[in-house]
């Protein structure tokens, strides 16, 4: 009786599916209203029952059917876990909720200093390791489909490449799974919203597996036989049979071992179990109750797996039929098509149920984690400039879905065939197992470092690649067979299925050893030699300490600490005095006195955090401040040493900024020097230009006259005379110019021999005066009129030094007096205890910008290079030396237009008696004429 | 606080009774092919000590649960703790 065509069985399949659908949306349109359907703890502990795939259902009897109880361990771990779930598990949510945690690849790297190397590796191990298990269920879905349509006759698919029905199920099979992930799984941006359609759907699910199961369980055990101990009795009679009752073997013993641990992780570290059991958690308390709930499902999921595995193998005693289909055969064999119709549809939401889910946490992790910290540090596609990356992080997201469940049904088609259902899930386990040691590890060990992760994920991820899935490749015929069977290049120490010898063990358990060994020693060993940034160490102690940080709000403190240990605390970080300060303006500002040995009310705590929030930051002074109302004093040294090395860096960046500052300061300093340097370079430069300039100008005419006579001997005797004065001349101021330079060379190099004598000023003035009166016979028009006071205190000076002043500045103005009725005043006075000098010309004066210039050496008012020069250019500054040398000075008055006025003092002798006598008295004029 | 912590300390002990029980050596003195009750003895000892597991977790859950709440009557009357034996009743790890 063809009851189940095809299209019969296709039919509910999409009715099913569209019911799926149906739930999804509702929940999710439910929830954007905001009365939540999946916010109470069994739909919780329903949607963590996603763990049981059709792996369980159909897989579970396979498993028992060879190896008895062997199946148990995987959910026997699961259950221990749970019993310690609200100190694990809780921590797990409660670190996730406040890092808004979006897969486990997040919280691994968020826990190692938000690490994308980590986040990255993660990722991947996830990608490689998770499609088998998703061929998998894909597999199931065609097997079962396959099978069951040929009712009533139970004929086993062939397992061979090729068998195109199959892998046209699994094809659809994947679509459909993946548009369903994708309309449901990706509708929100936020990955740390919820799918609260998706969780519906998945909670629905495992109903539907969980009342399948029992029914073909209770239709076997009580329908086919006559309860448990019927078809225990009947199994015993079989010797074969008799063998599953028990463990088996050291190897039995082992693999039992290794599969509670292998379970006990994997309850949480699968991708898509820390989706529903932390990611998809609403309220912590929910697991409250899946504590006992969870496991509850999963004992009662198990209890007919033996009773059904018993009565397969006693009703196709021949082979015929795989055990991994006995829930939906035996079904079949006792024409039952409703009941076989409902075996098939448990296998079916098994299986969707876990591609859903796990594509879905795969998606997320890939996307946040893998693909777009890449995108984001590709500088070249300027992401970080768009303003909205959901349409990008939307397309990676369903990208990976595809990309996931489409390497899924590659696994299935090609490698799939050559394993048993139970064996390939094993190799998912053991692949995500890597990830266990680096979140425990990072949960409940402070010291765990970056490197230490990476180096124990790494190593891990690498022998699971040698010990399973290689091996995998060459049983599927990608690699030679030899390399399973011989080991590379028949290096027997090296088998991946007996590595360094170990032999005698199932594949699984010797893959589970030699990874966790080789995982956990170097997260272990690099940890201990490695060390942690800042980050990576705030984030150690956030992790480790997330349950005391988060009790600390409310009134939860209230009189676990005394104000005294408050004040303690403040004085570590104010000193004594500073904090006597506080606590008197503590009372001052609550006008109250402060009970020390009381415990501390809510003003004491928060004046305490505001003050230490001044010194060490308000975050730091939070943790401080809790970490006394804890009581909890290892704690703190934990925060110290975070603060030292916070305070280590400011004072770091402090020293570099006084530093930097020194820098400036000498480069200030230099680029000054510099500009000095290039100043003098400057200076010498034009002096030596000016050196030469000065001495060529005598040295041409010299030479041009020199010349003239000896190219014409015949010359003029008058003539010749002329030329021979003007040659002597022009020697004459040669030798003037040279002796002066010497003069100033040596008064400036300090080796002038200076004869000082204490002396009477006014006859070495009036000394130097007489020798001038030859220039002024010389002179046509200038006169010389001296004004000098009769008495002048005596002065401490070189005579022939203080001569050589006079004559250069009455020489000079001699010089540029006027032309017609040249005029020369030398005043003499004494003022304030000096002997004041003044030589006035009536000349042109001297511009402003020119009177401080003609005292430095060769410049002389006007233009050098055009005027004719009029004297060496030496003799003011010559002057200033001397006067410096005697302590006093030499300046010059002038306007332009109304003559100059050069003048210069010297200090009176100290010994000599100071008369006050001030200007100089007219009476004694003496008009010298010139002529 | 004291019980949270004591709760606690009752779940981390189920977790290793649970541990020691479930496998070997202790599994080993069950390994034996007799039938109990009609039941191989390793099967029936495994589900009994699994039943047995899931419902002390219950108890201390639900413990868990009165102690919170009477704390939080507690905290709001501000009263004395209740007596431990006030809100004992259950079967104890």
């Amino acid at each position: 009786m063809p009851m189940l065509s095809s299209s019969v069985i296709i039919s509910v399949s999409f009715l099913y599916i569209g019911l799926l659908f149906a739930i999804a949306y509702y929940c999710d349109k439910r929830a954007d209203a905001g009365r939540s359907v999946i916010a109470n703890p069994y739909v919780y502990a329903l949607s963590i029952a996603v763990y049981c795939t059709s792996w369980t259902f159909f897989g579970s009897v396979g498993r028992a059917a060879t190896t008895g109880v062997g199946f148990l361990p995987i959910y026997i771990g699961p259950t221990l876990t749970f019993i310690i779930g609200w100190m694990v598990i809780r921590k797990i949510i409660r670190i996730s909720k406040a890092n808004r945690i979006t897969s486990i690849a997040d919280f691994i790297a968020s826990r190692y200093g938000n690490s994308f190397a980590l986040g990255a590796l993660v990722s991947i191990i996830a990608v490689i390791g998770i499609p088998p298990y998703i061929s998998l269920q894909l597999k199931a879905i065609s097997t079962s489909f396959s099978i069951l349509q040929g009712y009533p006759s139970i004929i086993m698919p062939q397992d061979v490449n090729g068998t195109s029905l199959l892998h046209d199920t699994e094809f659809y099979v994947t679509l459909l799974m993946a548009s369903f992930a994708i309309v449901f799984g990706t509708r929100h941006i936020d990955a740390s919203e919820h799918h609260e359609g998706m969780v519906a759907a998945i909670a629905f699910e495992s109903v539907v597996k969980l009342v399948a199961f029992l029914s073909v369980g209770l239709f076997v055990t009580f329908g086919l036989f006559n309860g448990f101990s019927d078809i225990f009795a009947r199994a015993e009679a079989s010797p074969d049979l008799k063998r599953l009752f028990t463990i088996n073997g050291i190897s039995g013993h082992v693999s039992w071992i290794t599969l509670t641990i292998l379970s006990m992780a994997a309850i949480v570290v699968l991708p898509r179990q820390f989706q529903v059991v932390v990611v998809e958690n609403i309220d912590e308390r929910h697991l409250k109750k899946a504590m006992w709930l969870f496991p509850l499902y999963l004992l009662l999921i198990n209890i007919f797996v033996l009773p059904v595995a018993f009565a397969g193998l006693l009703m196709f005693p021949d082979g015929s039929v795989k055990p991994d289909t006995f829930v939906l055969t035996i079904a079949m064999k006792d024409q039952q098509p409703l009941l076989a119709l409902l075996a098939f549809i448990g296998g079916l939401s098994a299986a969707t149920g876990m591609i859903i889910m796990e594509a879905i946490a795969l998606a997320t992790m890939v996307s946040n984690d893998l693909v777009m910290p890449l995108l984001l540090r590709m500088d070249w596609l300027r992401m970080r400039m768009r303003d909205d990356l959901t349409g990008i992080l939307l397309a990676i997201r369903r990208g990976t879905i595809l990309l996931v469940l489409f390497l899924g049904y590659l696994y299935a088609s090609t490698l799939g065939t050559s394993y048993a259902l139970v064996t390939i899930g094993l190799v998912s386990f053991v692949a995500v197992l890597q990830f266990a040691p680096a979140i425990i590890a990072g949960i409940y060990w402070k010291g765990a470092t970056k490197a230490g992760a990476l180096a124990g994920l790494a190593g891990g991820f690498a022998l699971w690649t040698y010990t399973l899935l290689l091996p995998s490749f060459a049983r599927s015929g990608w690699l030679s067979a030899s390399f399973a069977d011989h080991g590379p290049y028949g290096l027997a120490l090296l088998k991946p299925y007996a590595l360094f010898g170990l032999e005698g063990l199932d594949p699984i358990s010797h893959a589970t050893i030699w990874t966790m060994v080789f995982n956990v020693a170097l997260l272990a060993g690099v940890s201990l030699f490695t060390s942690q940034s800042m980050l990576e160490r705030s984030q150690a102690v956030h992790f480790v300490d997330a349950f005391k940080q988060s009790q600390g709000n409310g009134g939860e403190w209230r009189g676990r600490a005394s104000a005294d240990e408050l004040w303690s605390l403040l004085a570590r970080f104010l000193g004594a005095a500073r904090t006597e300060t506080a606590l008197a303006r503590f009372e001052k500002e609550y006008g109250r006195t402060l009970v020390l040995h009381g415990p501390a009310d809510s003003d004491v705590v928060s004046f305490v955090k505001r003050q230490l929030a001044g010194v060490i930051g308000a975050a730091s002074a939070r943790i401080m401040v809790a970490s006394v109302l804890r009581e909890e004093m290892q704690d703190l040294d934990e925060v110290t040493r975070i603060l030292d090395e916070a305070s280590q860096l400011v004072v770091y960046s402090r020293r570099l900024e006084s530093k930097s500052r020194e820098l400036e300061a000498a480069t200030a300093e230099l680029q000054g020097a510099n500009v000095r340097l290039r100043e003098l370079d400057k200076l010498k430069d034009d002096f030596m230009a000016t050196v030469s300039h000065e001495i060529r100008t005598p040295l041409t005419s010299i030479r041009s006259f020199s010349e003239i006579l000896r190219d014409n001997p015949d010359i003029e005797l008058e003539e010749r005379q002329e030329f021979i004065s003007i040659i002597v001349l022009e020697s004459e101021r040669l030798s003037r110019l040279i002796n002066d330079i010497l003069d100033l060379a040596k008064m400036e190099a300090g080796t002038t021999q200076w004869v000082f004598e204490v002396t009477d000023p006014k006859p070495v003035i009036e000394q130097a005066l007489a020798a001038t009166s030859g220039l002024f016979a010389k002179s046509a028009s200038a006169k010389l009129r001296t004004v000098i006071a009769e008495k002048l205190e005596p002065v401490r000076i070189d005579r022939d030094r203080f001569t050589q002043v006079i004559v250069n500045l009455v020489s000079n103005a001699v010089k540029f007096c006027d032309r017609d009725h040249g005029l020369v005043t030398v005043k003499a006075w004494q003022e304030d205890g000096l002997i004041r000098v003044d030589v006035i010309d009536n000349g042109q004066g001297i511009a402003a910008q020119d009177q401080e210039k003609i005292f430095e050496r060769f410049q002389q008012a006007g233009n050098t290079l055009t005027d004719k020069p009029q004297g060496t250019g030496l003799g003011l500054p010559i002057c200033r030396q001397i006067l410096q040398e005697f302590g006093g000075e030499v300046w010059v008055t002038s306007e332009a237009g109304k003559g100059a006025v050069f003048s210069f003092r010297v200090p009176i002798a100290a010994d000599a008696p100071a008369t006050a006598e001030h200007g100089p008295s007219l009476a004694q004029d003496a008009v010298l004429d010139a002529i | 606080m004291l019980k949270q912590r004591r709760n606690t300390e009752r779940q981390i002990a189920l977790f290793l009774l649970g541990g020691v029980m479930l496998v070997p050596p202790v599994l080993v003195l069950f390994n034996h092919p007799d039938r109990v009750a009609g039941i191989p003895s390793l099967y029936l000892y495994i589900f009994l000590v699994w039943t047995g597991l899931i419902g002390f977790t219950l108890a201390i859950t639900r413990r868990m649960r009165l102690d919170e709440l009477a704390a939080r009557e507690n905290r709001q009357a501000d009263v004395e703790p209740l007596a431990p034996a006030s809100v004992d009743g259950h079967a104890d790890a």
